[in-house]
């Protein structure tokens, strides 16, 4: 069964959302985007808990792109839970953020994100920043095996 | 035959006047006694010493030697035991009884006579008075002793900085060394005439309690501790029971066996502090001899209180002081963790809203810009200039805040290859430029790479702007020795500054430059001020307008050389 590829967006800032889907679809990249406003819905819509339930597991998105200041639960916490599932250990995380703390850097790797870019404030530079991602994980990335 | 037994006849009765005169007339005191102690013959001289009128009185008199005459019965026991193991004795001290009752020393040499048969007839004893060289000799080990009472004070007072620990063994020691009954130290009060006990040793019972004494010339003050303090003299009471002065403390002291004292007043460099008061079950104990000795003990007693009270002093300020620390030090850790806080809400917060602004105006004029005039195009410009302006001030403010609060690293520092780096980066953003820069090699210096690479960062990319305009540009990094030491300098010839406004250069946010002619926000030299600073160093700039600015820091060499 061909699942179509979709790309999760934990981002609680709707200003943010909006340029960022507007980023991708400049750059034509069509794939579907799933955006959750919070850690407790990112989590839930993950696993299929909650709101959620019902959704299959199996079915996850192509990599996730994860804010860390988030309300409810926090990214870290998000991507903690996240490496803490076998079902989901190995899905690439994307972390997506201004902060531009040494400490948030840090832990953000040690917690095992696969990569971690900061939100430019230019748009110009967001937008190609987007793009990139989108190109390189959805393109030129070996997904894990499901 | 007639003439030699008249010659042996006068020889015999020659020798038996020399020996009657020895006997008779000589100084030495000369005993036949038997050793049941019985005297058979005694001279003048041993009859006088013992307070005899006469050898027959004596011979009268005493009908057992040993326990009559020798002070200590053991020691005739003593001396029959060692002649009857010798034969004779020499040299044995011993005291003896006179007739009145007084003690005398003696220096006995006595030999056994005896018959033909071996049976012992009696002691032939020889003495000599020598109580003048027996007192002389207790008086020498008593000076010995007092001195060396002197120097246990010093070594024992050297030891103790707790003044109350001294106190006590101020008196302890001289009681115990001189023999006292008693001994006290009173403290003079601030303010007023008081003086106060402030330790007591010796057979004491209550001998302070409820008794006012102070130094004033008044009848409280007419005791010897306080005409020692008043007078700055030692003051002696010889006999305690008919002193008229003792009126007040007369019934205690004579209840306690006080029959004479002392008071010391205890002097510090010019200062009396206190006395030290002594008690004596022996009248007439304190001597002009004692006293001296006594004084010196009292001074030293004195310097030694002066050094614990010292003590006390400085413990108290550095306990004082240690406290203040830790109060500033929770302080400011208080304020580090709010502006932590607050450059972190800082970074995101604000960030956020700027990426709308500006990502919205530019969507504006992607997606209706035919819709838009010049004027309104010239507007959405000026918004999203702004909103790029604000960001680059975020940044610099957040660096700046990040200067003072991170901990600083202190390890050999490449200043050449920081430097080399920086202009690296500077040079990618702008490959256009043609600039010649300078970097002197090798400049090894000690702090933190990451601050000090700030450092650098600003100094050169302010050098490489303010060069924007010049033709040939030439940037410079470099050293130079001076008096105090190794001050390192990034030279331009660029724009350059008036010196007038050279103060203001440091400032944050400062510029004397307009934003039309160089962009920036005013916060880097501030940013490289503070981190100079962190490092003990200094900064300073030279400039002329038009030829171009040299920017100094010193970055002091006692960071140098520190083992980690």
């Amino acid at each position: 069964m061909k699942r179509d590829k979709y790309i999760l967006l934990v981002e609680d800032n709707p200003d943010d959302v909006a340029l960022t889907l507007r980023a991708l679809k400049k750059h034509n990249i069509g794939n579907e985007v799933v955006v959750m406003e919070d850690g407790a819905q990112a989590l839930d819509f993950i696993f299929a808990t909650g709101e959620h339930a019902g959704r299959d597991v199996g079915h996850l998105p192509e990599f996730v792109m994860l804010d860390l200041k988030l309300p409810k639960v926090s990214g870290l916490e998000v991507l903690k839970r996240i490496r803490a599932d076998e079902r989901t250990a190995m899905l690439p995380v994307v972390i997506f953020t201004s902060s531009k703390e040494e400490r948030d850097l840090a832990e953000g790797y040690s917690l095992g994100a696969n990569s971690y870019v900061r939100k430019p404030v230019e748009f110009d530079e967001f937008a190609e920043a987007v793009h990139q991602l989108g190109l390189y994980w959805l393109i030129l990335n070996e997904p894990p095996p499901r | 035959m007639d003439e030699s037994r008249e010659d042996l006849l006068a020889a015999l009765q020659e020798a038996e006047r020399k020996y009657r005169n020895i006997f008779e007339d000589g100084l030495l005191g000369i005993a036949l006694t038997t050793p049941e102690g019985r005297l058979l013959e005694v001279n003048k001289a041993f009859a006088a010493l013992t307070g005899y009128k006469s050898p027959q009185q004596m011979i009268d008199e005493v009908t057992n030697v040993g326990e009559e005459v020798y002070a200590d019965q053991a020691s005739r026991e003593r001396i029959k035991e060692i002649l009857a193991r010798d034969g004779m004795v020499s040299g044995f001290e011993t005291r003896f009884k006179r007739r009145d009752g007084g003690i005398i020393w003696v220096l006995i040499n006595s030999r056994v006579v005896m018959d033909a048969g071996g049976k012992v007839l009696y002691f032939d004893s020889m003495l000599e008075d020598i109580t003048a060289r027996k007192l002389a000799e207790e008086e020498m080990q008593g000076k010995m002793r007092e001195l060396n009472a002197l120097y246990l004070a010093s070594q024992a007072f050297l030891g103790l900085t707790d003044i109350e620990l001294l106190h006590e063994e101020i008196c302890r020691l001289i009681v115990d060394q001189f023999g006292l009954r008693m001994a006290w130290i009173g403290i003079l009060e601030e303010g007023s005439y008081e003086v106060r006990p402030v330790s007591i040793y010796g057979e004491e019972a209550d001998y302070l309690k409820n008794i006012r004494v102070t130094w004033d010339d008044t009848p409280s003050g007419q005791g010897p501790t306080g005409k020692a303090i008043r007078c700055g003299q030692a003051q002696a009471v010889d006999r305690i029971d008919e002193d008229p002065e003792y009126t007040v403390w007369h019934e205690r002291a004579m209840a306690l066996g006080y029959r004479s004292s002392a008071s010391l007043p205890m002097r510090y460099e010019d200062r009396i502090i206190g006395a030290l008061s002594l008690y004596s079950d022996l009248p007439g104990y304190f001597t002009e001899d004692r006293l001296r000795v006594l004084q010196s003990y009292a001074n030293l007693a004195a310097v030694a209180m002066r050094r614990a009270a010292l003590h006390a002093e400085v413990k108290s300020y550095a306990g004082e002081l240690e406290r203040r620390v830790a109060e500033r030090t929770a302080e400011l850790e208080a304020a580090n963790h709010e502006l932590e806080a607050f450059s972190y809400s800082v970074s995101h917060d604000l960030r956020a809203p700027l990426r709308a602004m500006d990502g919205f105006s530019k969507m504006l004029m992607e997606d209706y810009h035919d819709s838009l005039d010049e004027t309104g195009r010239d507007y959405l410009a000026r918004v999203h200039g702004a909103s790029q302006r604000m960001a680059q001030l975020i940044d610099d403010l957040l660096s700046l805040s990040r200067v003072t609060r991170a901990e600083m690293r202190r390890e050999p520092v490449d200043l050449s290859a920081l430097a080399l780096e920086a202009v690296e980066a500077i040079r990618r953003k702008e490959p256009e430029r043609r600039v010649e820069v300078a970097i002197a090699p090798g400049l090894e210096v000690w702090g933190d790479p990451r601050l000090l690479g700030l450092v650098l960062e600003n100094l050169l990319s302010n050098a490489w702007k303010f060069t924007s305009r010049s033709d040939e540009a030439r940037i410079e990094l470099g050293a130079l020795e001076e008096a105090e030491g190794l001050v390192y300098f990034v030279k331009d010839n660029g724009a350059g500054f008036e010196m007038a406004y050279v103060d203001k250069l440091f400032n944050a946010f400062q510029r004397l430059h307009s934003a039309s002619e160089y962009p920036g926000t005013g916060v880097g030299l501030a940013t490289v001020q503070r981190i100079v600073r962190r490092h003990g160093g200094q900064v300073r700039a030279e400039g002329e307008t038009g030829k171009g600015a040299t920017f100094y820091f010193t970055l002091p060499p006692s960071l140098r050389n520190c083992d980690p």
